[in-house]
């Protein structure tokens, strides 16, 4: 039954991804021939002061994102999983930033966020700051500013997981729960959130693997800027690879950040049985 | 009774507040897709457009080969939603309720697939579709992109929510596992199916960079490599009219594909199933 | 007379089948003998609209010959990478100075020395010698340029004139430049925040080496075996452009420019001088509505240098059919498909004929001095042609960026990176 899968994933990932293995080990710039060089890519990558700095901007960029894109979107699908009329339309707006083109979202967040006429810092000069930060120009700001938009775009989908999730929990237990004189906090912690354990393990293991390799947000809102402050690995991966056709370096990049997040994932799958569910 | 009144409101009040921020992009790409190209940047910045041309839209189809490329994304991504739900929906259920040699190594190797950056995988992949005589053809757009980890994953956890009364009754029945999968396992797991294709037609439809590196002729491009032909080098030499326009005409089926699938998340279907 | 009319019919029949039998079979060898060739390039929708009609008439006038256009609308130089690392390298390539020596020394471009000598469409002499310089890698012509790039200084004649200042004149200097944007600066509603400023500032490379070239300063040295802009000469120039923001105020910031470019800071009057290239003129003369005109960049303590960079068409050594590639060539670099691509107002022709007509020198429309695009090909520094471009371009840029910012010295930060670009150019 896993047969499809399985042979598709062997032919059309594992040989690329071994590809890009070999690929690791040489130095490479697509025009010439390869040179093969042995580890010495990863040698490199180990002992260049950027690397240190991309993966800890990574880091705090994925960590913030991975908790608030999973909180809010859980308190979101509760509310909204109810058949209150309009709620078609609450989910569909929530919904919206998914499928809103990402230079679309970049132009306009660019636009909320200036420094000048942005309507953010318009409204906090009203509350009396008044020198609010200068955003996306500011070298501590800047990966705020991007953690915001990014979990902007991600609310509506995490939600929409969670919305299916929760159509899975059976009303019984609900009603079980109700007889037990339950209140809404109760079974929002007794019920829902137990019974959504495997739904938000899944939810944090792609949202932690997602974020590790966000790159169309930096792309097209900072460059990595201001002085490399959202520089973050994927980005820098694609610089080497396609700006600096050093396709040997952006390999052992893609490798390392690999190993990174597959120890994440381990872990995480290591801890589930002490709190999902059903496994 | 006043103290519910208030908490209403104040919820009411944020989810509103929250969806107004989310559409604001929305709404701004809907406004700029009819005005001019001088207006948009305009200073202080201008929120009806004045003149509002409505042609802005029939003229990309003149510029463009509009509707050669949508239907290229349609043909790809309805291709690809079909392939990713049949492959990964029976692979999950492998995975969630079977027992085979290597179950958890398997697994995780599906799993890993998706922590490799795709920037990485495209180099040997175009070579591998440079072999296979895919460049340039409907194969190339499709096939790679029905492969991963994600929907494998997904229904996986979904699979595994279930209680397994009715899949034990139907063991009992004399089923084996792909019929059991097939009448009982399927049908339920609609929402998370439902899901799956959502996401699964949403990223292939707004794939850029592999489609833009295995197309060549015009006749293959998708939409958004089509559309990227407004953009130019600089700002100022993107036509940002034209291209909110086609992003505006771009997005329609994505929405109407999620709206539609909204009917699925019906919980009665399930009840009623389980209550069988 | 039923029998004539048969028999007529009957052979008007036979011509139409024989002309039918006649037609298919030589259209059948045509078809064998067509020679099919990719073209592949950048561009936007405009200029791809453009070049359209050019090839569909090279196919008409050649029916042996069949062009299929590749357009690349974003990410041409990594599609282009993978093209070639595939073997599947299209026949002709549009490509730019930036990247020729990348392509030249993996010997993926034919040498086109001895097709120019040999051209009867095309003659060395029609195009100025500079340009074709930018599409040689070490001595050897390896593209036929189509346009030339280079910088000039727009400005706002309307908001010259409302502070009384004395237009640019062609040997205007650092310092009279500083005036005139000081002049320009003001803070019209008194709210404490600059409103509008002198000058433009942006961190591309084709803006902020004419500082350092003006004053005799250079990026590397005379066979880019070193790097050189840490030197007095180069980095004061640097530190002069830094300046004009972050100590006389006269750019903004980049936190006062915000979400703006400059290009639109300069259409919305809140910037009263631009420095750019022949590219905004598009969008200029369709959307602004008050006067405007380019004037020289000012000369530094060795005069007025800015540089030289250009893009054209190369092909490929794995082209099976060369001649026909090249026929291609001289009918994109002809004169009047050059002056079909430089009505849009997008470049400056690499050909003299069409530099030097009214298709270019438009009196019609801003901006009047067009000629100035030329008058600085004169001396202008081409680019500098290195296998690892983008690396070290970058790494400068890095290295600049808290330069820019006000938080260091152009001089100490770029000797920093000193040894770093020697490796680098190895």
């Amino acid at each position: 039954m896993i047969m499809p899968a399985l042979l598709g994933t062997a032919i059309f990932i594992l040989i690329p991804v071994a590809g890009s293995f070999f690929i690791s080990l040489t130095r490479w710039n697509l025009i010439s021939p390869p040179d093969f060089v042995g580890f010495e890519n990863y040698s490199k990558l180990l002992s260049d002061p950027l690397f240190y700095h991309v993966l800890i901007t990574t880091i705090i960029y994925a960590l913030a994102v991975v908790i608030f894109s999973i909180t809010i979107p859980l308190i979101l699908a509760v509310a909204l999983n109810q058949k209150i009329k309009g709620i078609v339309l609450f989910r569909t707006a929530y919904f919206l930033p998914v499928i809103t083109p990402m230079i679309v979202a970049a132009i306009v967040w660019s636009w909320i966020f200036d420094p000048n006429n942005g309507i953010l810092n318009f409204m906090l000069i009203k509350t009396g700051i008044s020198t609010p930060p200068l955003w996306l120009f500011d070298k501590f700001w800047a990966i705020i500013a991007i953690i915001i938009v990014s979990v902007w775009k991600n609310i509506g989908y995490n939600m929409i997981i969670f919305l299916a999730g929760l159509q899975g929990i059976p009303d019984s237990l609900y009603e079980a729960a109700d007889i037990d004189g339950a209140t809404s906090i109760n079974k929002l912690f007794h019920v829902t959130i137990p019974m959504l354990t495997p739904t938000i393990f899944f939810v944090c293991i792609m949202s932690t693997i997602s974020s590790f390799q966000v790159f169309d947000l930096i792309y097209l809102m900072t460059d990595g800027g201001p002085e490399n402050a959202t520089m973050v690995i994927v980005y820098w991966l694609f610089k080497n690879a396609f700006e600096f056709f050093k396709l040997g370096y952006a390999s052992s990049i893609a490798y390392v950040l690999f190993i990174i997040i597959l120890v994440l994932t381990l872990v995480q799958w290591k801890l589930r049985k002490k709190w999902v569910m059903y496994e | 009774m006043g103290n519910v009144r208030i908490k209403l409101i104040i919820s009411y009040t944020i989810l509103v507040i929250g969806a107004l921020s989310m559409i604001l992009p929305f709404i701004w790409m809907l406004l700029t897709s009819f005005m001019s190209n001088s207006q948009i940047f305009s200073y202080p910045p201008e929120i009806v457009p004045e003149p509002f041309l409505w042609q802005n839209y029939p003229e990309i189809a003149n510029k463009i080969p509009l509707f050669r490329y949508f239907l290229n994304s349609m043909i790809v991504s309805i291709a690809t939603v079909i392939g990713q739900v049949a492959t990964c929906s029976m692979a999950a259920y492998a995975f969630a309720r079977l027992n085979f040699k290597h179950k958890n190594i398997l697994f995780f190797v599906f799993l890993g697939t998706m922590m490799i950056p795709p920037q990485v995988n495209i180099v040997p992949l175009f070579f591998l579709m440079r072999e296979l005589h895919w460049i340039d053809t409907y194969w190339a757009l499709i096939v790679p992109g029905i492969f991963g980890g994600f929907g494998i994953f997904l229904l996986r956890q979904w699979f595994l929510s279930f209680p397994k009364e009715l899949e034990d009754a139907a063991r009992i029945d004399g089923c084996n596992p792909f019929m059991t999968f097939w009448h009982i396992a399927l049908p339920l797991a609609m929402p998370a199916i439902v899901t799956l294709g959502i996401f699964s037609f949403i990223t292939s439809w707004n794939s850029f960079m592999w489609p833009l590196i295995v197309t060549n002729s015009d006749v293959m491009k998708t939409l958004p490599v089509g559309l990227a032909a407004f953009k130019g080098s600089f700002r100022e030499t993107t036509e940002w009219a034209q291209l909110m326009a086609a992003s505006v005409i771009s997005v329609i089926p994505v929405i109407i594909v999620f709206i539609l699938g909204q009917k699925y998340f019906i919980k009665g279907i399930m009840l009623g199933a389980l209550k069988e | 007379m039923v029998c004539g009319m048969m028999l007529k019919s009957i052979s008007k029949y036979l011509i139409f089948f024989s002309f039918l039998l006649f037609s298919i079979t030589t259209g059948c060898n045509k078809k064998e003998d067509l020679i099919h060739l990719k073209f592949c390039t950048w561009g936007s929708e405009t200029e791809i609209n453009i070049l359209k009609p050019i090839i569909e008439n090279f196919n008409k006038e050649n029916p042996d010959i069949s062009v299929e256009i590749m357009h690349i609308p974003q990410n041409y130089f990594q599609k282009l990478h993978m093209l070639v690392a595939a073997n599947l390298t299209p026949d002709v390539i549009f490509i730019n100075n930036m990247n020729l020596p990348v392509y030249a020394s993996g010997d993926i471009l034919l040498n086109l020395d001895k097709k120019l000598n040999e051209s009867y469409v095309l003659k060395e002499e029609e195009f100025f010698s500079q340009s074709l310089d930018t599409m040689s890698y070490k001595g050897k012509l390896l593209a036929i340029p189509r346009d030339i790039s280079n910088a000039v200084i727009y400005y706002n004649k309307d908001l010259y004139d409302k502070y009384n200042i004395s237009y640019p004149d062609k040997n205007w200097t650092f310092e009279d430049f500083l005036n005139k944007a000081r002049k320009l600066t003001h803070d019209t509603n008194n709210d404490n925040k600059i409103d509008l400023f002198g000058t433009s500032f942006e961190s591309f490379f084709i803006y902020y080496l004419p500082f350092a070239w003006s004053n005799g300063g250079n990026l590397f040295n005379e066979n880019c075996t070193s790097f050189t802009l840490n030197e007095k000469s180069a980095c004061k120039g640097l530190q002069f452009y830094s300046d004009l923001r972050n100590k006389y105020h006269v750019a903004p910031s980049a936190a006062e420019a915000g979400n703006n470019t400059m290009a639109q800071l300069f259409m919305q009057q809140r910037v009263a001088m631009f420095i750019s290239g022949r590219w905004s003129i598009p969008r200029f003369r369709s959307d602004i509505k008050f006067r405007w005109d380019i004037a020289r960049f000012p000369a530094g303590t060795k005069g007025s240098i800015v540089g030289i960079d250009g893009s054209g068409w190369a092909i490929s050594k794995n082209c099976t059919h060369p001649d026909a590639a090249w026929k291609l060539i001289e009918y994109l670099a002809s004169e009047q498909s050059i002056t079909k691509f430089t009505e849009t107002g997008l470049i400056v022709p690499a050909r003299r004929d069409v530099a030097l007509s009214k298709t270019f020198l438009n009196d019609d429309l801003p901006p009047e001095n067009a000629d100035i695009f030329l008058e600085i090909i004169e001396n202008g520094i081409p680019t500098p042609q290195i296998e690892r471009w983008n690396e070290v371009i970058d790494l400068i840029n890095v290295t600049l960026e808290p330069v820019w910012n006000g938080n260091k010295e152009a001089c100490q930060a770029l000797e920093t990176i000193h040894d770093d670009v020697k490796n680098l150019l190895e």
